[in-house]
This record gives C-alpha cells, sequence and structure tokens, in this order.
C-alpha cells in the first residue's frame, strides 16, 4: 500500500494522534501524566506495527512537521524580548540556578545508573539528558556516547520531566510562572517549553531561557567533567 | 501577507544561525543561534513588528505536536540495550523527579532572597 508509506498519511497520523490525546486531555481535566504529545506518540506506536509501518518510514515521513521546530525555536526570541523586564530582575537567580541545576541534572542521572550497573556508554550517554536534543547529540559524539541512546534519554527525559512537574511544583507550592516555567525548561528542555507555553506566556519565556542556558552550561561543563573523571 | 514576511524573517534568522555555526564550528545549533540573532535584532528594533508576533503566535503552540514524531521513537529504541533499560529508565525516572525538586526548592530560595532585597 503505496499510501501508508507516504508523508501525507505519516503527518496526517501525527495530527490525529496528537488531536486525540488532546481531547482526552481536555476530558480529564489536563491530568499531567497524560499530555498529548505523550499519549499521541504511544497511539502512534501501537499504530506502526498494526500498520505494517517502519518507525523509521513514518520519522522520514514527518520531516515536513518536524522542519518547523527550527522557525519555532527561532520564534522563541519573541516571548523572551516581550518578558525581558522580569528576565533582568531575575538574572542571578536564573544564572545560579541553570549551572547548579545543569550540573545535578547530568550528575544525578550518571550517579543512579552507575549505581545500578549501568555501562560506560550508558553513562555517557545519560549525561546529557537534560540538554536540548542537538545540542544532546553533538555532546554525546564528543564525550564517547551513543548519539541515538543519547536522544532517546533525551526524549525519555522530557516527556517525564513535563509530566511530573506539574505535580512536583503543586507539592512544592510553587505557583509563580516565571520559576515554574523557568524549573521546566532546565529539566525538559523542549518538550517542557511547550508545556509551560500551555500555561502562560511568562511560563514559556522563562522555560525558553532555562532551555538555551542549560545547553550552553552542559556543552561547556560536561565535556569537562568527562576529561577530569576518565 | 504579514505572515509569510513573519515566517521569512525567521527562516533568514536560521540560515543566519545556521552560517554562523558552520563557520565558526559552534557546537550551538543553528536554531538556537537563529534565535540570538532575531532577539539582538528586536532589542535593537526595540518593538515586536506585527509580522513577527504573528508568525510566532501561530509556531509556538504547535511545539507540542512537532516534538511527537521524536517522542514515538522512545519505543522503537529497541533490543540493542534491552540489559540497559533499568539502569536508564531509573537514573531517567529518579534523576528527573530530584531534578525537578532541587530546581524548584533553589529557584524559589534564591527568588525569595532577590525579591527580600529589592
Amino acid at each position: 500500500m503505496e499510501l501508508l508509506s507516504s508523508p501525507l498519511f505519516a503527518i496526517t497520523l501525527s495530527l490525529a494522534a496528537f488531536q486525540l490525546g488532546n481531547l482526552l486531555y481536555r476530558r480529564l481535566n489536563e491530568f499531567p501524566l497524560l499530555h498529548p504529545t505523550v499519549t499521541g506518540a504511544s497511539l502512534v506506536a501501537l499504530l506502526l506495527p498494526w500498520l505494517d509501518i517502519d518507525y523509521q518510514v513514518y520519522l522520514q515521513g514527518n520531516q515536513l512537521l518536524m522542519f518547523w521546530l527550527g522557525p519555532a525555536t527561532v520564534a522563541l526570541a519573541v516571548p523572551l524580548y516581550q518578558q525581558l523586564h522580569l528576565i533582568r530582575k531575575m538574572a542571578l537567580p536564573i544564572l545560579l540556578t541553570c549551572a547548579f541545576g545543569a550540573a545535578f541534572a547530568a550528575g544525578s542521572a550518571v550517579a543512579i545508573a552507575y549505581w545500578l550497573g549501568g555501562s560506560e556508554t550508558t553513562m555517557l550517554s545519560l549525561a546529557p539528558k537534560s540538554v536540548t536534543t542537538p545540542i544532546a547529540i553533538e555532546l554525546a559524539n564528543e564525550i564517547g556516547g551513543l548519539a541515538t541512546l543519547a536522544a532517546g534519554c533525551v526524549a525519555l527525559t522530557a516527556a517525564t520531566a513535563m509530566c511530573l512537574a506539574p505535580i512536583v511544583f503543586r507539592v512544592l507550592n510553587i505557583e509563580d510562572p516565571q520559576i515554574w516555567g523557568f524549573c521546566l525548561g532546565i529539566t525538559a528542555h523542549g518538550m517542557g517549553t511547550a508545556r509551560a507555553f500551555e500555561m502562560n506566556p511568562t511560563a514559556g519565556a522563562f522555560s525558553s531561557l532555562a532551555m538555551c542556558l542549560t545547553g550552553a552550561f552542559s556543552a561547556a561543563l560536561i565535556p569537562l567533567v568527562v576529561k577530569l573523571l576518565s | 501577507m504579514s505572515l509569510i514576511n513573519g515566517v521569512l524573517i525567521l527562516l533568514l534568522c536560521q540560515c543566519a544561525g545556521e552560517a554562523i555555526k558552520s563557520y565558526f564550528g559552534l557546537s550551538l545549533p543553528g536554531p538556537v543561534l537563529g534565535m540570538f540573532i532575531l532577539f539582538i535584532g528586536l532589542l535593537i528594533y526595540q518593538d515586536v513588528p506585527e509580522a513577527v508576533a504573528k508568525s510566532s503566535r501561530s509556531l509556538i503552540p504547535m511545539l507540542g505536536l512537532m516534538f511527537l514524531p521524536a517522542a514515538t521513537g522512545l519505543f522503537f529504541l529497541g533490543s540493542q540495550y534491552s540489559d540497559q533499560w533499568p539502569a536508564i529508565i531509573a537514573a531517567v525516572l529518579i534523576g528527573s523527579l530530584l531534578s525537578l525538586i532541587f530546581n524548584g526548592l533553589l529557584m524559589t530560595f534564591l527568588a525569595r532572597k532577590r525579591r527580600g532585597k529589592s
């Protein structure tokens, strides 16, 4: 069947799954663990083997959709500029939290994997887990991890943190959209930023900023630490 | 008309970002550099042109959808790392939870200190 392996079908499937996920999400009062990116992806993963479509074919077919991640990332400059007055006020907490947060995210993941007997490759692929995908892949290559595994760890981290964050912040009583968005951006990078914009533009801007700073800090810090340890 | 203008500006910034990345051999992604370029542009212009605002309003809400194909890949990482999955899943789950708590508490503490001063 020609249609099933076409980009047309692949993108239609993505949109349909996402909107079904959205419907479910709204029905259940936006229950955090069932964010449409996660439920939609699970639905596609169930359907692909059933329709006998190879995941790589589906991913290739979605290139056109994923192309817009680039311009959408550039567009994040707009909310960032609009929230500049708030960001200026919080400059020091932002920089400090980002530096410590980036180190903590990488360190805690590697420590837990080490403790559970993960291989060296696993640990090196886990180190960039809280860094946005393109930077994480370059980092993994640089320090000797596996790019595919690193990309997987990044996506898994993003999905996990995006779903857990609203619950954790409710428990910690964090309601300030600045802090809410910022902490989401450090831990869950791109998907977290998407989620923060669903809350409000302030949370989104702070999340974008956290994502970029964490990426920059990690790109500088992780190779250095790996060199020192090996 | 203005939406096309806005998207054109975004694409031009991304092209400039990619050019800078390859020229200087940086490890920052082209779109992130493009974001910095647009940000500096907005600082100089001291306002957000309607076209750019419109394109940004159209694209940003779709971020969650754009991540869906890559997120689907999680289910197809497969058997090559099967012995490593327990360590990976534990590191991601527990690590992310600890990270969220650590960042939340640290940021709240620093923000409170900062506001206490002013």
